[in-house]
């Protein structure tokens, strides 16, 4: 069954092979969303800023950021997000292989809305997806942009 | 001469007065000075009168006549007109050297006495004759020619008249005062050389003449008492004058020794003082003779005062320094001896014979004693030194010496004394004192002994030690201390402790110190670290502190100033200080290490998984069973892999220090362990039976883990029969012990150790799921809260595991 409004979801991932099992688990939900990639963080704001080459990229309703900690590409885009009133308005689901509550805690801090461990196993990486956006774009009432 | 030195001339010549009948009418005696002589002069002017009347009543006693003047012992003689002798008695011839009066007759004077006084006799005879004037009392030198003897006479003579009263010759009477004569020359000599002597004399001499009670005072007796010249009335002739002078105290005393004197002839020799004019007393020596008539009896009593106050107050002194020496010498145990070099005899006291426990009654006589009693190793140095004293080597006379006690032991005697020389500087006495310091010496070696002792163990140690008055000078260091700063004992003591060199170079220690000197001064012990410079530029730390000495009644006597030297010490507390920090830090590299290693290495690993799945899922058509099982087998060993880094994550986590220590009862990470092990609770039908759990100091999240892991094993290992599992604790004095057993498979005791080594697994994956890690990680959380654990089991009977926490938390 297709789920209702197309979403736009913005992907935000520097490994290829990483971005190449989210992209066959967004296909394979049931939830018809767009996914843009961005292969890091400099690319990933641009689009958000609608900057150089990505003026015409949509606005996404939703960000899947990959921390892939320790490298801080991903915390860059947090921290300009955080800072920007209306981009700040959409939520951020970040995805990291990390388990410590350490780096839980400062993901929050630095203004994501969610914290998703992503699983091993490809399947259960599958469901994962697929609840996520379930969660968001079924459950969730997402803000407008007053743009 | 009297007792006072002077010469008086006492004369004990009795002579006799006679009347005309030759009855004696009284005596006249010469024993006294001026005034005696004085009132023989008076006497013999009395006698002349006498003869006078003798002359007159001559005609009328004719038959008595030559009674008288056969007998008389004065020279009788009638001359002629021609001085040729008529008639003399005997004592004439006598005199003039016959045996018969009748030789005499019709010789003259010429032929008697020399020719010069025979003229001089003559002429006063032919004066006679022709005045009719008698010559009395004339005295005359006479020399008789046949011997030359001189006698003095004293003649009288008168003209000789018939009985018609015509001048037919002389008659006379010559005394012979020869003895008179030297006597009156002799007293007129002595009256000289007396008045000058009295004059002279520093001595007030006084006359008491008994019978009329009078006294008579030289003048200086009256310069003596300072009275003035002309106050007679002060000091008249009574001798009450002389007795009330005395001081009350004394005249008791005096007058019963002027009785005593008077009555028993002892001495009169008595000190008293007598009252000045100006009222104050003065110390004098009185002393008096008394001249006693035939009967003994005394009738003049004549003496002399003699000023002695200074002497007495000197002699006062002398008597009661002697006293105190006397005293001093029987306390304190000090003997006396005396040595005669002359006649080399010794006189000891009674205590130096007690001193070396010998019989007093019996002392020493010679220094034979002496040297026999003495220690054979003492007597050259002794003798020597008494030699080099009396010899005049050396000035003082004191030597040190053992003399034999009666016991056998040895007493150390210190002797000192004095020589005295006589007028030529001889050696004539020795005299001096023996004290018994053996006592003294033996105190003075276990001092000695002690100090060497003591210096021993001051300049042995090798921590710095010294010695401070409370204000702050040092007064003593130990060698150590001078070598650490490479310096000598004068550079600094007596110096103010802060300005020497060990604190001199930082006026911040310098200020310290002297805090902790004012904080001595009141009896409080200070401590603080410090640093000194090292000859070498080098510098050293010092353990320093300083300690009151306090004597019995709790007052601050001195201060120790003590110094560890801790450079070694602090160099290693600095090493274990860096090694530590690089520990740490290494630790932490490795744990960041561990993390990203871990991190990175899931990367690839989702990779391998993940695209492995996909073709799993995508091209199943294309691959066949076996290729199917291959994926499959790569697809397992990669999330297995993933279990392991996750866990070896977790694992290298534990080290970590950051989390929050609490003191927490141990029922809360239970009861959360369970919680989260709820649904395989629920599917395993477990039973969890908590007894109650102590409070412990403890890592929350850690315990939660750590129960997780043992109940998730109590669980997971359970055997044919439902999982029972009970967690109970005891009390172990220091720490708490906890126990978490079950009825599971249990584990062989071979093994027991093994179960805890990381990745270690007992089972296989088949049977038992699981990396392994998870007891490893137990102990190592376990371990890091200061406690331990290990196992206590039977195969099939189940596992227990003891876990050690301590009540205290590790530092």
């Amino acid at each position: 069954m297709i789920q209702n409004i197309a979403r736009q979801i913005l992907l935000v991932e520097d490994s290829p092979s990483d971005a190449h099992l989210a992209m066959r688990a967004f296909s394979q939900s049931t939830f018809a969303s767009t996914v843009n990639h961005a292969k890091d963080g400099a690319e990933a704001l641009a689009m958000l800023r609608q900057e150089g080459d990505f003026h015409e990229c949509p606005r996404p309703d939703l960000i899947f950021l990959d921390l892939n900690m320790p490298r801080v590409n991903g915390r860059q885009v947090l921290d300009q997000l955080q800072m920007d009133p209306d981009l700040g308005l959409i939520p951020i689901v970040v995805l990291s292989t990390s388990t410590d509550e350490k780096d839980v805690l400062n993901a929050y801090r630095l203004g994501t809305s969610s914290y998703v461990v992503k699983p091993v196993d490809l399947n259960e990486f599958y469901r994962v997806i697929e609840a996520v956006q379930n969660y968001w774009f079924k459950l969730c009432a997402l803000p407008v942009s007053q743009n | 001469m009297w007792p006072d030195g002077q010469p008086h001339w006492v004369l004990s010549t009795k002579l006799p007065l006679r009347n005309e009948n030759g009855e004696i009418i009284g005596t006249f005696g010469l024993s006294r000075d001026i005034s005696a002589l004085k009132l023989a002069e008076q006497r013999m002017a009395d006698k002349v009168a006498e003869l006078h009347q003798l002359d007159a009543d001559f005609t009328h006693e004719q038959r008595l006549f030559s009674a008288l003047i056969e007998n008389i012992p004065d020279a009788v003689f009638f001359k002629d007109r021609h001085g040729r002798f008529m008639r003399v008695n005997p004592a004439m011839a006598i005199d003039a050297g016959f045996r018969n009066p009748d030789e005499l007759i019709g010789l003259t004077d010429a032929d008697i006495w020399g020719s010069s006084l025979a003229a001089d006799a003559f002429a006063d005879e032919l004066r006679i004759m022709e005045t009719g004037e008698p010559i009395v009392g004339k005295q005359e030198e006479v020399v008789r020619r046949t011997d030359d003897e001189r006698r003095w006479v004293l003649s009288t003579k008168m003209p000789l008249r018939d009985a018609d009263g015509s001048i037919v010759g002389t008659y006379g009477v010559a005394r012979d005062i020869t003895t008179l004569k030297v006597t009156q020359e002799w007293l007129s000599e002595s009256q000289e050389r007396f008045e000058f002597a009295v004059q002279g004399t520093t001595d007030g001499l006084w006359d008491w003449n008994i019978e009329t009670g009078e006294v008579w005072y030289a003048p200086r007796f009256r310069e003596l008492l300072r009275l003035a010249d002309d106050s007679h009335d002060q000091l008249s002739t009574q001798l009450c004058s002389f007795t009330d002078r005395m001081h009350p105290d004394d005249r008791e005393r005096v007058l019963k020794s002027f009785d005593e004197h008077l009555q028993n002839r002892t001495h009169h020799d008595e000190e008293y003082r007598l009252r000045l004019a100006s009222g104050e007393y003065r110390w004098f020596r009185g002393r008096g003779q008394a001249v006693r008539d035939e009967s003994d009896t005394p009738i003049r009593m004549a003496g002399s005062i003699q000023d002695i106050d200074d002497q007495h107050q000197v002699r006062n002194e002398l008597a009661r320094t002697r006293l105190q020496l006397q005293q001093a010498l029987e306390g304190g145990n000090v003997g006396m001896w005396d040595w005669n070099i002359v006649t080399d005899e010794i006189t000891v006291s009674r205590e130096l014979m007690l001193q070396l426990g010998e019989d007093p009654d019996q002392p020493w006589t010679s220094r034979e004693d002496w040297k026999r009693h003495l220690h054979p190793d003492d007597i050259d140095n002794a003798t020597q030194k008494t030699w080099d004293y009396i010899e005049g080597r050396s000035e003082e006379y004191e030597s040190s010496f053992r003399l034999k006690h009666v016991q056998g032991t040895y007493r150390w005697i210190l002797s000192r004394g004095k020589l005295f020389r006589d007028d030529n500087g001889n050696p004539g006495r020795f005299i001096g004192v023996h004290v018994d310091v053996t006592e003294l010496r033996e105190a003075e070696e276990a001092q000695a002994r002690s100090e060497a002792r003591f210096r021993g163990i001051f300049n042995q140690t090798f921590q710095f030690i010294g010695l401070m008055t409370v204000d702050g000078t040092l007064i003593d260091a130990n060698r150590a201390s001078l070598e650490a700063a490479g310096i000598s004992p004068e550079a600094v003591l007596n110096k103010p402790f802060w300005d020497t060199v060990w604190w001199s170079h930082s006026t911040e220690l310098q200020k310290r110190l002297q805090q902790a000197v004012r904080k001595a001064g009141q009896g409080q012990f200070d401590r603080f670290e410090a640093t000194h410079p090292t000859p070498d530029g080098g510098t050293i730390f010092v353990d320093f502190s300083l300690k009151p000495v306090t004597d019995e009644n709790g007052e601050v006597v001195f201060l120790i100033p003590e110094g560890r030297d801790v450079t070694d010490i602090k160099r290693f507390e600095q090493q274990l200080k860096t090694r530590t920090e690089e520990l740490e830090q290494s630790n932490q590299e490795l744990q960041q290490f561990a993390y990203v290693a871990s991190h990175d290495l899931q990367e690839p690993l989702r990779t391998i998984v993940g695209f492995c799945q996909l073709l799993q899922m995508e091209y199943s058509e294309a691959i066949d069973d076996t290729g199917k099982m291959y994926i499959e087998t790569i697809v397992d060993g990669g999330k297995r892999m993933q279990r392991l880094i996750s866990d070896l994550l977790e694992y290298s986590r534990v080290g970590r220090t950051d989390n929050p220590r609490e003191y927490t009862s141990l029922r809360q990470p239970v009861d959360e362990a369970m919680a989260l092990l709820h649904s395989r609770i629920q599917e395993n039908d477990a039973r969890v039976t908590i007894e109650s759990l102590p409070e412990v100091w403890i890592d929350h999240a850690q315990m939660i883990r750590v129960f997780q892991n043992l109940i998730g094993n109590a669980i997971k290992y359970h055997g044919e029969k439902d999982p029972d599992i009970r967690i109970w604790c005891r009390d172990s004095s220091d720490a708490w012990k906890i126990y978490v057993s079950d009825n599971g498979i249990g584990i062989s005791e071979e093994f027991f150790d093994q179960v805890f080594i990381i990745f270690k697994r007992l089972h296989t994956r088949d049977a038992y799921p699981g990396t392994g890690i998870g007891l490893a990680i137990c102990k190592r959380i376990v371990e890091r809260h200061g406690g331990s654990m290990r196992l206590i089991s039977d195969t099939n009977e189940g596992s227990t595991f003891e876990l050690t926490l301590p009540k205290q938390p590790p530092a």
